[in-house]
């Protein structure tokens, strides 16, 4: 997708996010903040020309990624992006047990989610005002 | 997970999509319909014997037959789980212009299986 397509899902799971409660409605909150914050991941991986922006041809560099570890990255992680992907895997590993199982966000949980988050958008704000990139 | 921790998370997911607006939460409502279904269908595996409670399938792309080849009690709520990771394909991880419509496909395929679940929407 287009970095600009990207932002835009970034601004509708975010405004979806403020509806929430992270412990009341635990399952779609960490599923919509991971959403957010991979749009914002994949928006600053295009503004770094490591990955594909719009369509991708088979046998050519990878272009959006789903999750941290999906598709396997072609190219090596800049170190500016590694706080970036560990607070979003810290987001996705909390799936098996929070969205498909059968626990509840705590309020410590909650906080640590919402930090995470926090730090994909520094990360991620940084590389993008920088690169000055969206189509 | 058993069948009614699934209803329970299918109920407490559902409760949460609710609180969305369908006029400017558009693509949440298509990627949480994925969530809720996903509760409703392994229950549905479950009730059915497809699978026991330890065994769990995400989506119908990721189970390990065809949905035509499921249990016909199963079927209905499965074609219309099929049928959501569609619409999450095409407007969540692609750029497609989401409208209304979507969302009340959307929100008409979640009502198939919940009604196949006995869970009311």
């Amino acid at each position: 997708m287009l970095i600009r397509d990207h932002l835009a899902r970034v601004e509708s799971f975010d405004r979806s996010l403020a509806r929430l409660d992270p412990i009341d409605d635990t399952e779609l909150y960490v599923v919509f903040l991971m959403r957010a914050a991979t749009n914002r991941v994949n928006a600053a991986l295009h503004a770094l020309d490591l990955t594909e922006e719009g369509p991708v041809a088979r046998t050519v560099r990878i272009g959006d990624m789903n999750h941290t570890y999906k598709p396997p990255m072609d190219f090596e992680l800049p170190g500016e992006l590694h706080a970036a992907f560990r607070a979003l895997k810290s987001i996705e590993d909390l799936r098996p047990e929070y969205v498909r199982g059968p626990q509840r966000l705590t309020p410590q949980l909650a906080a640590s989610c919402r930090q995470a988050y926090a730090e994909v958008v520094a990360a991620t704000d940084a590389i993008l005002k920088r690169e000055k990139a969206p189509s | 997970m058993n069948i009614n921790q699934h209803l329970e998370k299918a109920r407490a997911s559902l409760a949460s999509l609710n609180k969305l607006d369908a006029s400017q939460d558009a693509l949440a409502i298509i990627d949480g319909t994925l969530i809720v279904g996903y509760h409703l269908g392994n229950a549905l595996l479950h009730t059915h014997g497809v699978c026991e409670p330890c065994v769990h399938f995400n989506t119908p792309s990721k189970l390990e037959r065809p949905v035509h080849t499921l249990p016909a009690p199963v079927r209905p709520g499965f074609e219309a789980f099929d049928a959501l990771e569609t619409l999450r394909t095409r407007y969540v991880r692609n750029p497609g212009e989401l409208d209304a419509n979507a969302v009340r496909d959307a929100r008409r395929l979640l009502d198939t299986m919940a009604r196949e679940c006995g869970v009311t929407v």
